[in-house]
């Protein structure tokens, strides 16, 4: 895992004075609100409906056991016990005071930690991957790069006020784990044939308004220029970007507007003029510095016995199998697994923590997996390195803590974006829906059944839920001042999550309301099962290979063009 | 309307609030469209003027500068840079970025060594990135807040940070390659 | 027999200090309950109390109208969001679970 060098330290600290002068201003009235407000933007600070939200940097979802527990520590002394973890693999306190947030930030410089560019129109915190260096698929680990960005785009100055917010994912993987086709960029490190590493490079993916998958623009961007392409697509984009509506701001509808081979052109003509430049290439000295610090860590060889996870999955203990089964992954080295903890259970809403639970995963990141774990984009975390020797001791702690729910991957597995329950922009609720629709499957053996299925709910347009690319997505919308939702199927965030390719989900029908949609979310959970070729033919097979008529005839009876005709 | 510059007598490379002062007078003077340009006068016009009167402004003016907005691209200064002394790069609104690139390119890929100069909605918190990517002067507006009431508080913007990771114009190096060779 | 439906306004913001949701009262102070914020039916008062509320700016964040239509029965139609904004951080905290 990175650490801070003297550098990185200053920045961190000189950045939490900066908005403790900053708020001092605010509170004794030289700054109004109208100026204050973009300051405090730029360090993830956010006023919601009921009080302020601070959303903390998670450098690609990865986490140390120290930084974990002094999450706690803020979560537990500056706000109310618990807090969220969201899609782009951050954590968000949901209370905080504005006089505390300085002080939220000291703490968290201390474990090189920070807000910087959680929002804003600037490139925000890149993810990756969530099994990056663990994955038994994965060609070249993605973090040293992510790193080597990160550290590119902290406070670049040409582009900390671009058209709209820019959000970068990586991943080194065969199937891709880190939603590549739904970023501004999308990156996947992979060999050429001559074992070089290089780039495919992806540019226009998104969700809100206007969803868009991504498009390719480099087969394969050199190791060396990694940074100067990058720069070429962030200049191209903060001069020829729309300004004049912020609805069209995002890169995606310039590479639309543009047309994909003309943004390419303009890339590669500003690229041809900076891939020389010193202060760009990147060398393999650099790149060596920065894998270093992502050696695995010092694994035990185990020879016989405790390497296959088939033992556990077909032991006679039920819930431990079925844990296994559903929640654990097999792993690079042999011996170890991939452990996925699941925050989607019935006692909290998805992705939330309290400051006691991530005090528990913490001592068990340290006893079980060398003190590091991964914040996932389906708000989930995991353990990267668990013996397959401790998984039941490891099952039984999570266990008592709740987090061993064998749901991932499921129907009850969900992406849920906070919602109008504290959300300014939102339109309806997601939490609630989620709530119900963990009770209507509780029935673990159906949910077994039905296998795997995305469930992604956002409370409004801007999809923070990610509900364009759930296989079902469900969208709150505010109709007549009442909560409405919409029912979207057959979109998948990659081969990783869903299955098969990326691809956005359409709207079936009319809105449902909130005392329906559950309703209308089980049928469609039964038709599946009911046209499903094989017990493993998978919802997103089936949805592509049948389409939406079955599902809308379920939903809306026999005339499924009289009911789209009235959808919102 | 202040003016922030750097010190006549601070090398390039000096970065920190002490690199910079507030302008005891703009050697500039604002000419407008229509008014006519003082003979020997170091003027400043707008980009329409200077696409109109290109070649008297050469033989009345003393040394000449030009606004250029934002949504212009650097194309109608280009080949005029040789004789223009000053380049004052519009920010309509703060959040509006292109200055930043615009700035860049002018010192870096065309070479310019004449004043540039950032104005319009031009804050406090914006002076470290504007410096970065090679403004060296900064005109606070009193209408956009209070930095314009009060230039020389803002000046210790560019001491809130000393570390910068990414080559620009003020560094041709990223800090890796920097910290390598210490 | 029926009377017309009214349009209504009352000044809300969120406070500075914590962002809680924020109503204006008939003296002048922000108070935590819509049901003791005044609504006004004119748009000269409604315009002078967000004036007012504008410059509260060392108080409280964002000021701005909310308009609702008030019904015969003197009940006000809101929208989901300001319902949900009226029931407060301490009703949202206990449907939440916490």
């Amino acid at each position: 895992m990175y650490q801070y060098d003297e550098y990185d330290r200053r920045t961190v600290e000189q950045r939490a004075r900066q908005l403790r002068d900053q708020v001092e201003r605010r509170v004794r009235g030289e700054l109004s609100e109208e100026e204050f407000r973009p300051l405090r933007l730029q360090n993830g600070l956010y006023l919601q409906l009921h009080a302020y939200m601070l959303r903390i940097a998670i450098p690609y979802g990865l986490l140390s056991s120290v930084q974990l527990r002094k999450l706690a520590f803020v979560t537990r002394r500056f706000d109310r016990g618990y807090a969220h973890f969201t899609t782009r693999q951050n954590l968000q306190l949901n209370w905080p005071r504005l006089e505390d947030v300085p002080s939220i930030l000291d703490e968290l410089a201390a474990v090189e930690m920070h807000a910087i560019q959680t929002s804003g129109n600037c490139i925000r915190n890149i993810t990756a991957d969530p099994f990056a260096g663990v994955a038994k698929d994965e060609d070249v680990d993605p973090r040293p790069y992510c790193e080597i960005l990160r550290q590119w785009s902290t406070f670049h100055p040409e582009f900390a006020h671009l058209p709209r917010k820019f959000k970068l994912a990586l991943t080194g993987a065969t199937n891709d784990r880190a939603a590549i086709a739904v970023h501004d960029i999308g990156i996947r490190a992979l060999r050429n044939d001559a074992g070089e590493i290089g780039f495919e490079y992806f540019v226009g993916g998104g969700q809100g308004r206007t969803p868009q998958l991504a498009e390719r623009i480099s087969p394969f961007v050199r190791e060396r220029d990694l940074l100067s392409y990058t720069e070429a697509v962030l200049r191209v984009y903060n001069l020829d970007g729309r300004r004049d509506n912020k609805y069209k701001a995002r890169i995606k509808i310039l590479v639309k507007e543009l047309g994909a081979p003309e943004f390419t052109r303009r890339v590669e003509e500003e690229h041809a003029k900076i891939k020389d430049d010193e202060g760009l290439v990147l060398d393999a000295r650099e790149v060596a510095r920065m894998t270093a610090y992502f050696e695995p860590p010092r694994y035990e060889a185990f020879t016989n016995g405790h390497t296959s996870l088939d033992g556990l999955r077909l032991g006679k203990d039920r819930p431990l199998a079925r844990w296994v089964t559903g929640n654990v992954i097999a792993h690079r080295a042999p011996g170890y697994a991939i452990v996925q903890l699941s925050l989607k259970s019935k006692d909290l809403p998805p992705g939330d923590v309290t400051a006691d639970q991530m005090d528990a995963v913490a001592e068990l990141a340290d006893r079980y997996s060398f003190g590091r774990l991964v914040v996932t984009h389906r708000q989930n975390l995991v353990l990267t390195d668990v013996p397959i020797r401790d998984l039941p001791a490891v099952h039984a702690a999570l266990q008592a803590q709740g987090f061993a729910t064998p749901n991932v991957g499921t129907v009850t597995d969900m992406i849920a974006c906070p919602g109008l329950d504290y959300c300014d922009l939102a339109n309806a609720r997601s939490i609630p829906i989620a709530d119900q629709i963990t009770k209507r499957f509780d029935d673990l053996d159906f949910v077994f059944d039905v296998g795997p299925l995305t469930l992604n709910i956002s409370g409004c347009i801007n999809a923070c839920g990610h509900h364009h690319v759930g296989n079902i997505g469900i969208l709150g919308i505010d109709k007549m001042g009442e909560e409405f939702y919409q029912v979207m199927l057959g979109g998948s965030a990659g081969a990783g999550v869903g299955g098969g390719d990326a691809s956005l989900a359409k709207i079936l029908g009319r809105a449902f309301s909130a005392d329906e949609i559950v309703d209308a979310v089980e049928k469609v959970v039964r038709t599946y099962v009911d046209v499903r070729n094989e017990a493993d033919e998978t919802f997103i097979e089936t949805y592509r290979r049948l389409g939406p008529d079955p599902f809308k005839e379920a939903l809306y009876g026999a005339h499924p063009a009289a009911s789209q005709r009235t959808a919102l | 309307m202040a003016l922030i510059q750097r010190r006549p007598s601070a090398p390039r490379s000096e970065t920190g609030a002490s690199a910079f002062e507030v302008a005891p007078c703009d050697a500039f003077i604002a000419v407008a469209d229509d008014e006519p340009v003082p003979t020997g006068a170091d003027v400043l016009v707008s980009l329409a003027r200077f696409e109109r009167d290109q070649t008297t402004l050469g033989a009345t003016a003393g040394r000449l500068g030009v606004r250029l907005p934002s949504d212009r691209g650097l194309d109608p200064i280009l080949a005029a840079l040789a004789r223009l002394s000053l380049v004052a790069i519009e920010f309509p609104k703060f959040q509006d970025g292109r200055g930043y690139s615009l700035a860049r390119l002018l010192r870096g890929r065309h070479d310019f060594r004449g004043e540039l100069r950032a104005v319009g909605n031009v804050l406090r918190d914006q002076l470290g990135f504007m410096q970065r990517v090679g403004f060296d002067a900064f005109e606070l507006d009193p209408k956009f807040g209070p930095d314009g009431r009060d230039p020389a508080a803002a000046l210790s913007a560019f001491d809130d940070f000393d570390v910068v990771y990414q080559a620009a114009a003020d560094e041709p190096l990223p800090l890796w390659k920097r910290a390598r060779s210490q | 027999m029926s009377e017309k439906p009214q349009t209504a306004f009352v000044i809300t913001a969120n406070r500075l200090s914590d962002g809680t949701v924020v109503y204006l009262d008939d003296q002048s102070r922000w108070i935590e309950q819509l049901d003791g914020a005044p609504s006004t039916t004119h748009a000269a008062e409604r315009d002078r109390l967000l004036a007012f509320a504008r410059s509260c700016e060392r108080d409280v964040c964002g000021p701005y109208v909310i308009d609702f239509t008030l019904r015969p029965d003197g009940t006000r139609s809101l929208s989901v969001r300001e319902r949900l904004r009226a029931l407060g951080a301490e009703d949202a905290r206990r449907r939440l679970g916490y």
